[in-house]
């Protein structure tokens, strides 16, 4: 395989590509707009990717290795298989979110039911005052 | 003995009043809870006026999560039997006690109302008998139990059924799922007959493509569901002790 066949100029712009990915990633976290937890993923990727945009050789080997007719397939194969890991990751984390929703809602309306008639049993005794005047007992 | 009976509600400002009333007439002896799960009409200023029992979701959570709700309700207050039963009105609570008596007996564990055991009132369309009774068919060859009318919602379960419904209750399709759950959970299921009626006013959430798409949805869930759980032991570890009591959820 031959090193011309990645250009100085789609070096430099893979290079840049990769940088800016991973600076996105990093002002995200600093904006407390991604947690820790679901960043290391995407940090991994970047640094994968930096890695392959540095020493492109990695690729060439690897395509020889697995006897592929294009670099770019690989790279293709590589980014599709982690992306359908991730969505399928993503998928679970929504699943447990909507699980502890739904804990969360139950509950809070079993609770919303014991105060209201907590409320009833005061206001009955205490002549009809509200004991805890709110928006909702205007009307 | 205490009896609890669950209706669901989600905008049945048509008929949730005539359900209670009913409900209240008929079977003065057992308590109600409404599920007002977020109805988006007047049901909950309705529920306030009379001064029903009910709890109001602040969120929609579907048919699955609002009964289960139900449930942890009576488990929280020590229900011996939880019935459930439709808040449009198709089910008579003059039947309530059929349902009731062989959970009370210690007979069952879940009793399902069931339409076409004497095939006699509503029994609804034909596109969604024969929906209904593929999925009978399914069920059958899924855990080996005949049940008849798979998607009643009218049923009676024991207190441990309760406790392991409040904890684990399907929310997708739950009327057949919670069927094949209880099964596989060694919980004896059983159909009592009883007559139901057509729903007394406003509208239905199935008409009949949905009612194709639903089963076709249906019987992927509920073979996914078989492949992923097997036979276990959840009753007799809900039948004594500590797990009736609440449990918090571990993460």
């Amino acid at each position: 395989m031959n090193w011309d066949s990645i250009s100085l100029v789609l070096r430099i712009g893979l290079l840049a590509a990769g940088t800016g990915y991973l600076g996105l990633i990093f002002w995200l976290l600093k904006h407390k707009k991604l947690t820790v937890r679901y960043a290391i993923i995407w940090l991994a990727s970047a640094a994968v990717l930096l890695v392959l945009a540095l020493f492109p050789y990695i690729v060439l080997v690897l395509t020889d290795l697995l006897g592929m007719a294009q670099p770019a397939n690989l790279m293709f194969i590589l980014v599709i298989g982690f992306m359908l890991l991730l969505l399928l990751s993503l998928s679970s984390i929504v699943s447990g979110f909507a699980e502890k929703i739904k804990r969360m809602a139950q509950k809070q309306a079993l609770l919303e039911q014991r105060v209201r008639q907590l409320e009833e049993r005061l206001r009955a005794e205490g002549g009809g005052q509200p004991p805890f005047p709110r928006e909702s007992d205007q009307n | 003995m205490k009896v609890l009976v669950i209706i669901p509600c989600y905008n049945e400002e048509a008929n949730i009043r005539r359900v209670v009333e009913d409900l209240r007439r008929q079977a003065p002896w057992a308590d109600y809870l409404v599920v007002n799960d977020c109805s988006t009409d007047a049901s909950e200023a309705i529920l306030r006026a009379d001064g029903c029992n009910y709890i109001s979701l602040p969120v929609n959570l579907g048919i699955g999560g609002g009964v289960q709700s139900g449930y942890l309700y009576a488990r929280e207050h020590g229900y011996d039997v939880t019935v459930q039963m439709d808040g449009d009105g198709q089910h008579d609570p003059a039947f309530l006690a059929d349902v009731v008596r062989p959970v009370a007996d210690g007979r069952l564990d879940m009793a399902v109302g069931s339409r076409f055991l004497e095939k006699k009132g509503f029994q609804t369309s034909f596109m969604r008998r024969l929906g209904i009774h593929i999925i009978s068919f399914l069920i059958r060859l899924l855990c080996g139990v005949q049940v008849l009318d798979t998607t009643s919602g009218f049923r009676a379960c024991s207190k441990a059924l309760t406790a392991y419904y409040a904890d684990h209750y399907a929310q997708d399709y739950p009327e057949p799922e919670a069927i094949i759950s209880a099964v596989l959970g060694g919980f004896r299921v059983g159909e009592v007959p009883v007559v139901m009626r057509e729903r007394m006013g406003g509208v239905s959430s199935i008409n009949p493509l949905k009612s194709v798409y639903y089963m076709v949805k249906v019987s992927i869930s509920l073979v996914v569901f078989r492949l992923t759980v097997g036979r276990g032991e959840a009753r007799l570890k809900y039948l004594n002790g500590p797990d009736v009591a609440p449990k918090e959820e571990r993460t």
